[in-house]
């Protein structure tokens, strides 16, 4: 049985895993899906080797996003306790490779912890011969959202300005404090505020949210960018073509491409195994 | 946490409106002024610190799937037990995956009541199907019932000899059966109200001849096969023989071997594929009590020992094969200690009676209930 088949029992560790980058937001319909597979190619534009994971284990869609059937999927590998590196297709129009989800997939939803951590340890093998690994997380507080996320160095949630995304993205980011406080590790954690109606709103809307963990969580969260609302994106998603081949000077496009490169800012620009542990 | 938006003339009624909706711990998160309306947005987050995330500490889905995976469980059943057991949790993750058992599988042993069709072991060779026909004997023979043992395999050098042995030791007719005239002619001769066994000899069931052969004593006989299988085998190979002994009529299986396996994946995939019911155990080597009955709580039991906290160590079954002393003294088979042990006769889907029974409660052999 291969090390990174989901049923190796040989000694789960839970360390993060160093270049990978989880995006979150609690509630769905905030454009993660999205905000991922634009991040993924913005972060390939600067020249890292960037694998996208569809992490939503419940909901996968990226693949719907992106108009692709692929031939391998993350559930097939899984029930085939194959490595995950099998499950990795190419995306030459966006210059990234992916391992695509399986929608409507209920066991993986509900995977128990020995499977996550399984999981996790296939991401680990696979992602090291990669640069960048965007995690697409799903929707919600549950285990394996708040597990994947603790496995990332870097958690980017994602928030827009409706009260419920605020609430929810707060519960995310309490929940992911408290899980923290239980491994004695604490995912380093960034906002970004999609759909905003300008910057400014932006970061009114980030400031809320930032205020509320301050206070309730003693957390300060910083901010890593502001995507403003256009309607370059519903066409790019429509389309099934990522808007950063599609309308790559649109505003959103730059949003994106600016947050990619103070993503890689904050995470450190190379990607040091052992650099962000523990602190 | 709670978050609220207030609207309100100034900022002194806003914040007021805050204080009586929210409470003095209300946090304001965010003041604007549009027009002539003050906006306030603030929360409460009462428990914002206070309750524990247990992310790794195990769930009881957890012990589940760990018991699962380590029975080597295929995926797809696994997840079906998995989503049954889900609808169960009740008290424990024992309770809920005897649940999910009992919903997936039958459980119908053969001396649950007497047997009126010839019941006829089928199996690959070295399943154990003749020290398992000889305990269903001893079996039948503590439920005074009348017994008549056959055996077709001819082939295997002191096959006959082997039957003899446990058959004059029981005290039972044994007959051997050369084709599927003699079989018919031997269950004929039987006397009226006996249970007939049959043994067969070892099918190799990837062998179109072995099973044509099988089905013709089958078909003789009128018996009803029995799919015999060691437990312990491999996952895949367990599976393809349930589907392959089905396909030949077996609704039923008796997993022999319990005792020398720790993974019984084997056991519930051929089951599964199969479609087959559970029948007896076959849980020591001993003749007058090696054979029991499980429902779907004592099969629970022995999937997953003292909650699975950890990897079961050998000699794990002692508490599934624990003996009700009380069945014991009651028990009439009445040669020598080491067979004056119970099985039991079918007792199926009773509530637990107690922590420290061994499942279903268990009864003298053959026992009518």
């Amino acid at each position: 049985m291969s090390e990174t088949s989901i049923r190796a029992a040989a000694a789960p560790t839970d360390d993060p895993i160093p270049n990978v980058i989880a995006v979150a937001s609690g509630k769905g319909g905030v454009g993660k899906t999205w905000l991922s597979i634009s991040l993924a190619q913005a972060l390939a534009k600067l020249g890292e080797r960037v694998l996208l994971f569809d992490g939503d284990l419940g909901l996968a869609n990226i693949d719907v996003q992106l108009g692709i059937q692929p031939s391998m999927d993350l559930g097939t590998a899984l029930e085939r306790h194959m490595p995950l590196s099998r499950a990795v297709i190419s995306y030459p129009s966006g210059g990234f490779d992916l391992i695509a989800g399986r929608s409507g997939s209920g066991s993986l939803a509900a995977m128990p912890i020995n499977r996550l951590q399984g999981l996790a340890a296939g991401l680990r093998a696979v992602s090291g011969s990669y640069g960048r690994v965007v995690v697409d997380l799903g929707a919600g507080i549950e285990r394996p959202v708040r597990y994947l996320a603790g496995r990332a160095a870097y958690c980017l949630v994602v928030t827009t300005d409706e009260p419920t995304a605020l609430t929810d993205a707060y519960a995310l980011i309490k929940m992911l404090t408290l899980d923290a406080s239980e491994q004695s590790r604490e995912t380093p954690l960034g906002v970004t505020v999609n759909m905003a109606a300008s910057r400014e709103i932006g970061q009114r809307t980030y400031e809320t949210l930032a205020k509320a963990c301050d206070r309730f969580l003693k957390r300060r969260i910083p901010l890593v960018g502001v995507i403003r609302r256009d309607p370059k994106v519903r066409d790019s998603i429509s389309t099934q073509t990522p808007l950063l081949v599609r309308h790559p000077n649109s505003p959103a496009a730059q949003d994106v491409e600016a947050l990619a490169r103070r993503l890689l800012e904050v995470t450190g620009g190379e990607a040091a195994p052992q650099a962000r542990q523990g602190n | 946490m709670r978050l609220r938006t207030f609207s309100a003339a100034n900022m002194s009624e806003a914040i007021r409106l805050v204080r009586d909706e929210l409470g003095p711990d209300a946090v304001i998160l965010n003041t604007e002024t549009a027009g002539k309306t003050v906006k306030i947005t603030a929360a409460l987050d009462r428990a914002a610190m206070l309750e524990p995330a247990p992310l790794l500490a195990p769930e009881p889905m957890d012990s589940i799937a760990g018991a699962l995976d380590f029975h080597r469980v295929p995926e797809l059943l696994m997840e079906r037990l998995m989503h049954l057991a889900e609808n169960f949790l009740l008290e424990n993750p024992r309770q809920a995956l005897g649940a999910a058992l009992r919903a997936r599988f039958a459980y119908s042993p053969i001396l649950a009541r007497r047997p009126e069709r010839p019941v006829m072991l089928v199996g690959l060779p070295g399943a154990g199907k003749t020290a398992t026909l000889a305990k269903l004997a001893a079996g039948a023979k503590a439920a005074k019932w009348p017994v008549v043992a056959v055996t077709c395999d001819l082939a295997k050098a002191g096959g006959i000899d082997q039957l003899a042995t446990y058959a004059k030791a029981m005290g039972i007719t044994a007959y051997q059966a050369r084709n599927a005239a003699t079989l018919r002619r031997a269950i004929a001769a039987a006397p009226e109200g006996a249970v007939v066994l049959i043994d067969t000899a070892g099918s190799n069931p990837l062998k179109q001849e072995d099973l044509a052969a099988l089905g013709e004593f089958a078909a003789a006989s009128k018996a009803e096969p029995i799919l015999t299988l060691a437990a312990g085998g491999d996952v895949s190979e367990s599976a393809e023989q349930g589907q392959l002994f089905a396909e030949l009529g077996c609704q039923r299986l008796i997993a022999t071997r319990i005792d020398a396996a720790r993974r019984y994946g084997g056991v519930l995939a051929a089951a599964e594929a199969g479609k087959l019911g559970f029948a007896e155990f076959g849980i020591s080597p001993e003749i007058g009590s090696g054979l029991m009955a499980f429902g779907a709580d004592a099969l629970a039991r022995l999937l997953m020992p003292q909650e699975m906290a950890a990897a079961p160590k050998p000699g794990q079954n002692d508490e599934t094969a624990r003996v009700d002393r009380e069945a014991v003294d009651r028990a009439s088979v009445d040669r020598g200690s080491a067979d004056k042990s119970p099985v039991d006769g079918g007792a199926r889907r009773r509530p637990d009676p107690g922590r420290n029974t061994g499942g279903t409660r268990k009864r003298p052999v053959g026992s009518r209930t």
